[in-house]
């Protein structure tokens, strides 16, 4: 299944199983953007908003950082 | 045709058993009898689940539109489980920025799709805005969260009524925080009712500010040179987190060394500090700001947080009541890899949140201590209700005490209309608490009454009535059946009170359709890495409500 920006649960678990250690304070949404675009399943020509690109962001830092 | 009139109803929030759970509506009645609505807040209340198999209680949503106070839990967490129970209808949100980049990230962390969230509008401080007809002033009060406001509503009959939030009187460290002129000024316009915080008016005096954590935190840095530190904090309130930040400024500017570094471990600190950011509040920032000096603040996943000697480290974690999977009980039992204890030097534990008389915490949080103290860590913890000392208090609360009642007393009468006098109510707090502020406004020579969840605050006219009769109070069990934080499956059952057996029944199990997303659903669906998982520990309860209440009825 071809993922879209919306789909930011699923992108987020693939960044972190792709990228388990980086750490994510501070990172540009340059940088953000560009590891999306990577993803083998990822398939969306649109530019994301800041919304979308602020939810990947926050599922990541949940599902890549120690539960507190 | 009927009198206009306008209703305050506390949803929850004012309970014979605690704190927890609020929600106010505001509801304006006009004389053709069409009625408009607005809610304040939509809290959550702990519950022991051990004695009810319930995780908690949300209180009810009646409404489209939707203030924020502030942040914590007690105030936010129905929310989404509202969205997840009705994901149809529409819901706008009013509250400061930092607010809702918090609330955003609550509500994506927890995998809410981006077509159910609601629609945030921030409150911009100073401008008034219009919601439903009512106009809105958002006023900037000092609590634990950043970004904390009282509202003043104005119903379309002229009625005012203000919610104070959660407050206390001094001023904030981060953002804006209480000052006396703007609460002075909502006062001269004319408020018909307060509704006030009453959460720690049992205690005597005035809460102190953060600038005493900042005089006591910097006690502790004197005391420990070359230290490797451990604070635990609680992440949303990090007011006090602000005034370490500003302590390890001050050291730095004092000794002319280059500031301690803080390091943060953990999901929610480093989502918060993210909110900050984006909310213009960077702790970096205004630290620089205030006192010159930039102390770094770091991700402990990050290459540099590595490299920072041990003895420049402070590291900042959560799991100040020893919850399970938080960062200072991993430390504790050796499973974080970002903290061990340095062997080259002295390691200091400051736990900087006294345990909350809830559960089995004091026994839990006695066994990390221990635990933290056998490894090598020197460790501290506050005193709850210890006496406050400049330069050695380092942790104090954002709910105003009694002199922070007689404060507003004391304004309000030096500025309301001497034809239009308010009525002070308490809200936030058990029949004790409530009473305690009432007693304190009559002292002052102001207009009280008291209410109950479910009781109205009738205004027709200028003249305040409350209600005689009460009505039911409603509120939603959430019981997640897996027992496991990580990967809930939620029951919710809609609740009513009765007021003549006094107690809480079930009226029906609501059904829905998940929308919310576990951190291990798809990474275990996936056969991923899965990651550990949230078990509390605790046993599955039995969902069986008769035997429950029962177990309940026993405990009495």
């Amino acid at each position: 299944m071809s993922l879209r920006w919306k789909d930011y649960v699923e992108i987020a678990d693939e960044l972190n199983e792709l990228y388990p250690d980086k750490a994510l304070t501070d990172m540009p949404d340059e940088e953000l953007i560009s590891l999306v675009r990577a993803l083998p399943d990822f398939e969306d020509e649109s530019e994301p908003d800041e919304t979308v690109l602020g939810a990947i962001w926050n599922r990541w830092v949940y599902v890549g950082y120690p539960e507190d | 045709m009927a009198e206009n009139r306008t209703e305050f109803e506390s949803l929850g929030g004012n309970n014979l058993d605690g704190i927890g759970g609020n929600a106010k509506k505001i509801t304006y009645t006009a004389e053709d009898g069409t009625k408009k609505s607005i809610q304040i807040d939509c809290g959550m209340k702990f519950s022991d689940k051990t004695l009810t198999g319930v995780d908690n209680y949300i209180a009810p949503l009646e409404c489209d539109d939707l203030l924020i106070t502030h942040c914590h839990a007690d105030h936010i967490a129905g929310i989404i489980h509202h969205i997840q129970m009705n994901p149809d209808k529409p819901l706008n949100i009013y509250a400061d920025k930092f607010t809702h980049q918090f609330m955003f990230a609550e509500m994506t962390k927890q995998g809410l799709p981006l077509d159910n969230m609601p629609k945030f509008h921030d409150c911009e401080d100073g401008k008034k805005f219009n919601v439903n007809g009512f106009e809105i002033e958002a006023i900037p009060v000092t609590h634990s969260a950043p970004g904390a406001v009282a509202f003043v509503v104005e119903s379309p009959d002229g009625t005012r009524m203000m919610d104070m939030g959660d407050f206390k009187t001094t001023k904030a460290t981060l953002g804006k925080g209480w000052e006396d002129d703007r609460i002075a000024s909502a006062f001269k316009k004319g408020v018909d009712v307060c509704f006030c915080d009453s959460t720690s008016t049992t205690s005597a005096e005035v809460t102190p500010s953060y600038d005493m954590v900042t005089e006591g935190f910097r006690k502790i840095l004197d005391d420990h040179p070359n230290t490797q530190m451990m604070v635990g904090t609680i992440a949303r309130s990090a007011e006090q987190l602000f005034a370490d930040v500003i302590a390890i400024a001050e050291e730095a500017k004092d000794t002319g060394k280059k500031p301690r570094t803080m390091i943060l471990d953990g999901a929610s600190l480093i989502q918060v500090n993210q909110a900050l950011n984006k909310a213009g509040l960077s702790m970096t920032q205004e630290c620089k700001k205030r006192t010159g000096i930039e102390v770094p603040i770091l991700d402990a996943k990050s290459p540099a947080a590595r490299s920072v000697p041990p003895g420049e480290r402070v590291y900042v974690v959560t799991g100040t009541q020893g919850e399970e999977m938080a960062a200072m009980a991993r430390t504790a039992r050796g499973e974080n890899r970002n903290i061990r204890p340095s062997t080259k030097v002295p390691n200091l534990c400051v736990n900087q949140q006294a345990v909350i008389p809830s559960g089995d915490n004091q026994a839990v949080v006695d066994e990390m201590m221990a635990a933290l103290k056998n490894q090598g860590w020197e460790v501290m913890i506050p005193k709850r209700g210890a006496a406050f000392v400049r330069g050695e208090t380092y942790y104090v609360s954002g709910h105003g005490r009694a002199g922070d009642m007689q404060k507003v007393a004391d304004i309000a009468a030096a500025n309301q209309p001497a034809d239009r006098k308010c009525t002070f109510i308490g809200i936030h707090g058990d029949e004790k608490q409530t009473q305690a502020t009432e007693e304190i406004f009559r002292n002052a020579g102001q207009k009280v009454e008291h209410i109950t969840n479910a009781q109205k605050v009738v205004v027709s006219k200028g003249n305040v009535e409350v209600a005689k009769t009460v009505g039911t109070a409603c509120r939603y069990a959430v019981i997640d059946k897996n027992d496991d934080f990580m990967n809930p499956d939620f029951q919710y059952i809609q609740q009513a009170y009765n007021p003549v057996a006094q107690k809480w029944v079930d009226v029906k199990e609501v059904e829905y359709k998940k929308l919310l997303v576990a951190k291990n659903d798809r990474q275990g669906g996936k056969g991923g890495k899965g990651g550990k998982g949230g078990k509390k520990g605790g046993r599955r309860h039995s969902l069986d409500m008769a035997a429950i209440a029962a177990r309940k009825q026993a405990t009495r």
